[in-house]
């Protein structure tokens, strides 16, 4: 009877840590829901779901001059159709520079043994250093070579520190892929590079999409080098968000709003991925 | 379809401390199948994968018909290797599998399609042609590595193991079947295997290795009726031959060989050559197959039936001669024995192999006309 007590103790404290991990997670996630559809009036107030439900925070992130009034005030802010590009463009592009660069160095890694493991560990340093250490002597270098605020400039960077992610990634699948694939291609008659991509990257696909989708999430977010390099022209969606609470007033309500989006994308890319993934994963395997 | 011959001529390939392959020379015919056959590290993957440029030897030349091909890199050489696993592209259906090696070739569409279906046919692959490879069974692998190394029209196939995960019924059958398709297309064919039975019933001629070392090339029948070495007896024949050791010594004008307790009488045997003194008092080891050895009322061994063993149309019969000696005899099924009787035993003189102790070899004896 007694052992029977402890037991039920202890699956319940096992289900409360588990409870109490779940919504500090997910209270903040709820809040920024909540907060997306409430009209300006409850911003401030602390229940969860909306009395008057409104769609006007997304509206407006659409438009300039609906902020005019809005809290008795003027608040500008650009609409975020350019900033929602900008990202979509810089993270996609420097995504798959990162990963075709990752790919071929970890294939390079993996097969010839370049650069050596020093070479592969040193890639590792631009994750090294608290990124706010290098930001600036960044913008110096991007300054005088005229090339602040432009897409070109942020793709550069964001594939340059996360590259390493790419290899390291791939590294770990090419080397599960056996050498005799390859080799087989060879003995047809292949070059060693169309082996690469005849062979070796169709089969590599699935870790492709694993570094792709982890090296995007990181990009997708980053707001510092953004913060810092970017102004007019290639502001990004997270520095684009920071902009609606701060000198502006307090826009809670529409930041929440293109919160939401911001996350939404990542969500569904993640989703349409999932599926492609699994199938990558089973037809590499010939024997378990 | 160009036939090559091959010929490998002292590749010796070191990994590290380990001489893979050690001086190794042999040449493959036109047209037949020749078998590097071994226990697993011997070196006769190693081997292969020089003859076909996936490794590079540290010694020695490889020439593919007239052409020396050293240092050629393999997809220069026109041979081709069907692998023992992983044989097939995984991500490709069947069709662009066996496609492969002719899209790289740039061979016209009609051709190659033509030629893929022809070939599919003939390994029973026609139905698949559009499955993913890698979703395919284990035997159905290996016919499409098969076809898409035959596509390609090699000088030489060479195979490393191709059967090992096939079950016992796919091998007999593909076995047949490869040896079918290499007599059809008379390509020269280079098969790796650790199987003396797959061996013997595949080859036209047999290279044995161990240790990185070539030990004995010849016909199945030469190698297994004329072993060289004590190595190549034991490896080559189920039930094993039965050895027996000991030092040759004369006494009271008969042969025996002696070893604790063993004393067999070899005179009969020894009778029939001349140079016997010059091996009196030397560690030998005597070979008889165990099918060289017959239940003989009159026979010069006494010995006890400890099992019997049905194996096919005959019996396996393991006779205790002495508390250190087993033979193995192997009889026709109608002999009536039964375990624990008392047997008498003789040898075929003519099969008795005679091996010196200290380096394995053959004892070359004279005989007396």
């Amino acid at each position: 009877m007694k052992f029977h007590g402890t037991r039920v103790l202890l699956s319940a404290l096992k289900y409360i840590t588990i409870g109490v991990f779940i919504l500090w997670v997910l209270i903040p996630v709820a809040w920024v829901v909540s907060l997306a559809f409430k009209p300006y009036a409850e911003w401030r107030v602390s229940y969860f779901v909306p009395k008057n439900f409104t769609w006007n925070n997304f509206i407006v992130l659409f438009k300039s001059e609906a902020f005019i009034g809005i809290m008795g005030a003027t608040a500008i802010v650009e609409p975020v159709t350019k900033p929602l590009i900008n990202s979509l463009v810089v993270t996609s592009l420097s995504t798959i520079m990162a990963v075709m660069i990752g790919f071929f160095t970890a294939y390079g890694a993996s097969r010839y043994n370049t650069p050596g493991p020093f070479g592969l560990f040193f890639t590792l340093l631009t994750r090294m250093l608290p990124p706010a250490t290098f930001v600036t002597p960044i913008m110096v270098y991007y300054s005088n070579l005229k090339l602040l605020d432009t897409h070109f400039s942020l793709i550069i960077l964001y594939s340059a520190v996360t590259v390493t992610y790419g290899i390291w990634i791939l590294k770990g699948f090419i080397d599960a892929i056996p050498i005799e694939w390859e080799e087989a291609a060879m003995l047809e008659g292949a070059t060693p590079i169309k082996t690469l991509f005849k062979v070796v990257l169709p089969i590599a696909r699935p870790g492709l999409v694993v570094a792709g989708l982890f090296i995007f999430l990181l990009t997708w977010t980053e707001l510092l080098f953004a913060l810092v390099l970017t102004n007019v022209y290639a502001v990004t969606l997270p520095v684009h968000i920071s902009k609606y609470v701060g000198a502006v007033g307090q826009l809670y309500g529409p930041q929440a709003a293109l919160a939401l989006i911001g996350s939404v994308i990542p969500i569904a890319i993640g989703y349409a991925i999932q599926k492609h993934l699994v199938t990558g994963f089973t037809f590499g395997m010939v024997r378990g | 379809m160009k036939i090559a011959k091959v010929r490998v001529v002292n590749v010796t390939k070191r990994f590290g401390d380990l001489v893979a392959v050690n001086n190794v020379s042999f040449e493959v015919y036109e047209g037949e199948i020749f078998t590097l056959l071994g226990p697993s590290g011997c070196g006769k993957t190693t081997t292969l994968r020089i003859i076909s440029g996936l490794e590079k030897p540290d010694l020695g030349k490889v020439y593919i018909g007239d052409n020396d091909v050293t240092t050629l890199p393999p997809q220069l050489r026109n041979v081709c290797l069907v692998f023992q696993e992983y044989a097939v592209f995984p991500h490709m259906s069947v069709y662009d599998n066996i496609a492969f090696g002719l899209r790289v070739r740039k061979v016209p569409k009609e051709e190659l399609s033509k030629k893929v279906r022809e070939l599919a046919e003939v390994l029973e692959l026609t139905d698949r042609l559009n499955t993913k490879a890698g979703r395919l069974g284990i035997s159905e692998q290996q016919r499409i590595a098969l076809a898409r190394c035959i596509a390609v029209e090699p000088e030489v196939l060479l195979l490393d193991e191709p059967l090992t995960f096939a079950d016992a019924k796919v091998r007999e059958k593909m076995r047949r079947e490869l040896k079918k398709i290499q007599r059809e297309l008379g390509v020269t064919m280079i098969y790796v295997t650790h199987d003396q039975l797959e061996a013997m019933m595949l080859s036209d001629r047999i290279a044995v290795m161990n240790k990185g070392r070539l030990l004995q090339v010849g016909s199945p029948i030469e190698i297994y009726d004329n072993p060289q070495s004590l190595f190549v007896a034991h490896f080559i024949g189920s039930p094993t031959i039965n050895t027996i050791e000991g030092v040759l010594v004369k006494e009271r004008g008969r042969f025996l060989v002696k070893r604790g307790e063993v004393a067999i009488d070899v005179s009969e045997f020894m009778s029939s050559y001349h140079n016997v003194e010059s091996l009196l008092g030397r560690n030998i080891v005597i070979g008889i197959r165990p099918e060289d050895v017959y239940l003989d009322v009159n026979g010069p061994i006494e010995g006890v039936v400890e099992v019997i063993e049905v194996s096919g149309e005959r019996l396996a019969i393991h006779i205790r001669v002495f508390k250190e000696l087993v033979l193995k005899a192997l009889v026709p099924i109608h002999e009536i024995v039964s375990e624990g009787e008392r047997v008498r035993l003789s040898f075929n003189l003519e099969k008795v192999h005679i091996f010196d102790k200290a380096t394995e070899e053959k004892v070359v004896l004279s005989r007396v006309k």
